[in-house]
């Protein structure tokens, strides 16, 4: 009886093998690309609050709002600034706070919207001294507003409609409507060439009336 | 007899090292699968949880104050001096972090004769002829009983000040808040209806000042989250939540920080 048995051959088990890398490569892909969907979910949902506590703040501010306060012309800086607010600076007792007149309580609310209480999230703590020399130094990453878990945030407030009343020390027409706009850097895009082209920029906005 | 032939050891090697190859790889993704799913679960629980417990707060501490009757004047903070001063049962008034999980926040209301609203969990609460108009505080807070069930859990009550007794007590609303603060913004005098500084519930000493509240709640994932494979950064990080410091056993859990600031309506109408 003669052997009719035969394997598959080398080459065919070569290309199977190679289908299936390219297969199971693809589902890798897919897979970051969901996480990146929801951590861009998460983010949208982080943007969506920071605006609405922000709104909430120029209401609570309505002199701050019809005087046109608000608006952004230019990128807000994060330099310290007078703080309206308790608040607490990296574990130390939280401070007094001040009064502030309308203009600067917009100056806050704008400020602390963006920077959080401290602008850098990496903190260092210098190592201390030991007795066979200083230990290293170690570092923690401190969370301490909204804005803090999304990239590079940016606002752009602009005043978009005024009437003829004049309420405020401004002696200018009062606001009564604004347009609220926060940008953030978001997914990166695989493909591009540039680091700049990767970045890409998801953003929420809402209108803000009063009377 | 037929003489069998088998694989030569060379074809075994082969056919086994494509084998392992292969296998490598499924394991690896399964492994990548397991990881990201973890991550997605506790950013989801994160946002889910943060969007409740604002969504939630800030309907009732809008309400702060409510009072149809636009004559008598409802203070919008439940504080120990003051218009309405706190009764003698301490767990009704609001403070500055009374625990380890931050503060307790307590917003009053007052029901007309006939009117009805909700207490905080759901339960109605009407004002009948015969009580004539009743004031209620809802007072929400954050369990923090070490090792209890209930530990993390947003918790509220609605207590009846006209009647002294309370009408839901330690509701549990939703679980996995790590902590809850607030800031009261205050104005500079009666007359001025915008909030010129926010401080700290304890400061606060005439409610006619109070023009808006700041809330702040840090969420957690239920699920851990491997930290050191997904985010070697998650080990190290701490929170600052309003005017409190939170530093977190290094349980592997995604945490975020939701806030918002309420204007409140009824403080601001008041004020003349």
């Amino acid at each position: 009886m003669k052997n009719l048995q035969r394997g598959f051959a080398m080459i065919e088990v070569m290309v199977t093998a190679v289908i299936l890398v390219i297969g199971i490569s693809g589902m890798g892909l897919l897979l970051l690309k969901s996480i990146q969907s929801s951590q861009d979910n998460a983010q949208k949902s982080q943007g969506m609050w920071i605006v609405q506590d922000l709104a909430g703040r120029m209401r609570a501010n309505s002199e701050g709002m019809r005087a046109k306060a608000y608006e952004t012309d230019a990128v807000i800086s994060c330099d310290p600034i007078k703080m309206c607010s308790d608040y607490i600076n990296n574990a130390n007792a939280s401070q007094a706070s001040a009064t502030c007149d309308a203009a600067e309580m917009a100056t806050f609310d704008l400020w602390v919207t963006i920077c959080g209480i401290s602008d850098e999230i990496s903190i260092t703590v210098p190592g201390a001294i030991g007795p066979g020399g200083p230990e290293p130094d170690s570092e923690y990453f401190l969370y301490d507003s909204p804005s803090d878990f999304i990239l590079n945030p940016v606002l752009n407030i602009d005043c978009t409609n005024t009437i003829a009343r004049v309420s405020t020390s401004t002696a200018q027409p009062d606001c009564v409507q604004y347009f609220i706009g926060l940008t953030w850097d978001t997914k990166l895009q695989q493909g591009a060439a540039t680091a700049d082209d990767r970045v890409f920029q998801s953003q929420y906005s809402m209108v803000l009336e009063l009377n | 007899m037929k003489a069998q032939n088998g694989f030569s050891l060379v074809e075994l090697m082969v056919a086994s090292f494509i084998g392992v190859v292969l296998l490598a790889g499924v394991t690896n993704l399964l492994i990548t699968t397991n990881k990201s799913v973890s991550l997605s679960d506790g950013l989801a629980q994160n946002q889910e949880t943060g969007r409740f417990a604002m969504d939630y707060l800030s309907n009732f501490i809008r309400k702060a104050g409510y009072n149809s009757d636009f004559i008598t004047f409802t203070p919008p903070l439940l504080l120990n001096s003051g218009d309405l001063a706190c009764p003698a049962l301490g767990m009704a008034c609001a403070a500055n972090n009374p625990g380890t999980r931050g503060d307790r926040i307590s917003v009053p209301f007052t029901i007309a004769e006939g009117e009805s609203m909700r207490s905080c969990a759901g339960t109605d609460l009407v004002a009948t002829a015969l009580t004539g108009s009743r004031r209620f505080s809802s007072v929400f807070w954050v369990n923090d009983v070490v090792d209890s069930v209930n530990e993390r859990d947003l918790q509220c009550g609605t207590y009846d000040i006209d009647g002294g007794d309370w009408i839901d007590s330690n509701v549990s609303i939703l679980s996995n808040v790590e902590a809850f603060e607030f800031l009261v913004g205050l104005a500079d005098s009666s007359g001025s209806k915008s909030a010129s500084h926010y401080v700290t519930v304890d400061q606060v000493t005439d409610n006619n000042l109070i023009r808006s509240i700041r809330i702040a709640i840090l969420t957690t994932s239920q699920d851990q989250v491997n930290q050191a494979k997904v985010q070697s950064k998650l080990a190290f990080r701490k929170y600052a939540l309003l005017d409190n410091f939170y530093e977190p056993n290094n349980d592997g859990q995604i945490r975020n920080i939701f806030s918002n600031t309420i204007e409140l309506p009824n403080a601001i109408e008041a004020a003349r």
